[in-house]
């Protein structure tokens, strides 16, 4: 069962060092937390756009495109309503808004999609196995980055039990969704406890597994599968990652890109 | 939080940990019973994971929801800096369950028992809570979404169907858990769980950084109206509703690290009771 949003391509973003897009992924989430007018914050979303087209993730983007049209509507709707100090302009009995709160509102949505973006680019040009493997580069125990890779490993497992479990008890009659709330969180637990059993039944051939293997023993010359090496273009999507996220911040603070002084 | 790191020393944790991640993604992933604000969190009965897994597994099911979390972050698509809060919370969401469990009940099993009810709910409210308080406020601070929507959503999602959920499926794993040996009784050594002598303090300043977090989210939702100083060049975490949910976490924090074991001192009460056929 394939969960992870990965594609297998060749896209310069791909042969990138798994530390040096890690690294870069701060910096590049800096810049969209940065600005919030509505015209600004559209200039950080097409730079992650261009992003999402340079790591080849655009198919992701477009399984996506739902939740961020939904995320734009609704951080509109809410920050119009709830945003500090915003005067009465447009009243609806007791709710109310105005020009600068619906335009916040509209920036806000504009920025969640921009480090949406900014996500599904990583995750389709990085391997769960990479991400591990960088988070141990940059200094996580190794036993906490096996944890971490073991679940990316576990998931799909489980997941298909899960499926499994829950056409066999559609099979049989189980009707998800008729009832109210609490009825249809007890139809759940069947589904729920036959998974976690399993978990738990797998428990002991895991640690027997990675116990075979010397799993936490201390050992000053771990070997890893992969390897990668440094390179100039590395360094190149670092610093230009650095100055745009330093850029985004010197131009907010001379006064450029706010329309609220809020973050 | 001394459990919450010696507990790398054993294998079988650490399995705990990756097992508890994978199967939190497996079942939140898929199994949907409602939206509470589209596009940010839903109702999903996945929320009963970490309770029930911080009670059986203690500290490898708190770093099993942060890393269940994240995968679930990643493999939906959905990684942003929101991630960092909701990884924290869900560390709490377990841990803080497990560690009041064992402050107000000492060594007594969490089986699930209709008696226990009380302090189970008691247990998962406050950790529910925290993890919404701490996300709710994470989010905010960055500007995403009005701390109040949140926080109230996360709390309904978590503190409410979370426990009833945990109600209904702690005491089917628990005789599973035990059966297993993968209590972490069973694993750990006693001085590595033990609670602190300021436990309480631990647990009362944590309910209150909750309550309060929650209080502020509550009220503002209430009143209708959000008053803030929005200062030129200033920040999101200026609304004073956020300013109050930041207070909240830092208590949180300290109440969690206080209940924590912060020695390897064992109480006789601390000491977990032989199994069934064991000599004493």
């Amino acid at each position: 069962m394939a969960l992870s949003l990965y594609r297998h391509e060749d896209t310069p973003a791909h042969r990138r060092h798994p530390v040096a897009k890690l690294l870069a992924l701060t910096p590049l989430f800096v810049a969209p937390l940065t600005f919030n007018d509505p015209l600004w914050a559209l200039g950080t979303l097409m730079v992650s756009f261009t992003l999402v087209l340079a790591a080849g993730a655009l198919p992701n983007l477009r399984r996506m495109w739902g939740l961020g049209a939904i995320l734009l509507v609704m951080s509109t709707l809410l920050w119009a309503l709830m945003l500090p100090d915003r005067e009465a302009v447009w009243r609806l009995g007791p709710l109310f808004a105005s020009p600068t709160s619906v335009a916040y509102g509209i920036a806000m949505g504009l920025r969640l999609n921009a480090m949406l973006m900014l996500g599904v680019a990583y995750v389709s040009c990085t391997r769960p196995e990479e991400f591990t493997w960088s988070l141990r580069r940059i200094g996580i125990p190794a036993t906490m980055t096996l944890a971490l890779s073991l679940t990316f490993r576990l998931v799909p497992m489980l997941a298909g039990t899960a499926q499994t479990v829950t056409q066999a008890q559609m099979a049989r009659g189980l009707d998800f969704h008729s009832g109210g709330p609490l009825a249809r969180i007890g139809r759940y637990i069947p589904l729920m406890v036959p998974v976690l059993a399993y978990a738990m039944r797998s428990a002991d051939d895991l640690t027997r597994a990675l116990e075979s293997r010397r799993a936490g023993a201390a050992s000053k010359q771990r070997t890893e599968y992969y390897e990668y090496a440094w390179t100039a273009a590395d360094t190149a999507l670092l610093a230009l990652a650095l100055a745009y996220g330093a850029a985004a911040v010197w131009l907010r603070l001379s006064g450029f890109g706010e329309i609220v002084g809020r973050m | 939080m001394r459990d919450a790191i010696v507990m790398w020393r054993y294998t079988r944790m650490v399995v705990l940990v990756a097992l508890t991640g994978a199967a939190y993604v497996a079942i939140l992933l898929p199994f949907k019973i409602a939206t509470i604000v589209p596009g940010f969190t839903e109702i999903r009965p996945a929320s009963g994971i970490p309770i029930v897994c911080g009670l059986l597994f203690g500290p490898a099911a708190a770093w099993g929801s942060a890393f269940g979390n994240l995968v679930g972050d990643i493999f939906g698509g959905t990684l942003t800096p929101g991630s960092i809060a909701g990884f924290v919370g869900n560390f709490l969401f377990a841990y803080i369950p497990y560690r009041m469990w064992r402050v107000l009940r000492g060594s007594r099993p969490a089986d699930g028992s209709a008696r226990q009810i009380p302090w189970l709910v008691a247990c998962a409210a406050v950790g529910g809570v925290a993890c919404a308080v701490i996300i709710g406020f994470g989010v905010a601070a960055m500007g995403l979404v009005p701390y109040p929507v949140l926080t109230i959503a996360i709390t309904l999602n978590n503190a409410v169907i979370g426990t009833i959920v945990a109600a209904i499926l702690l005491p089917i794993l628990y005789p599973l858990a035990r059966s297993f040996g993968l209590l972490y009784q069973d694993i750990l050594d006693p001085g590595d769980y033990a609670s602190s002598g300021i436990g309480w303090s631990g647990m009362i300043i944590a309910a209150a950084g909750s309550g309060l977090g929650l209080l502020v989210a509550a009220s503002v939702s209430i009143a209708g109206k959000v008053s803030g100083a929005a200062a030129p060049g200033g920040l999101g975490m200026i609304d004073p509703q956020v300013l109050v949910g930041g207070i909240g976490v830092v208590a949180i924090l300290i109440g969690s690290v206080l209940m924590s074991p912060l020695s390897t001192q064992v109480s006789a009460e601390e000491i977990p009771p032989p199994l069934e056929g064991e000599d004493a």
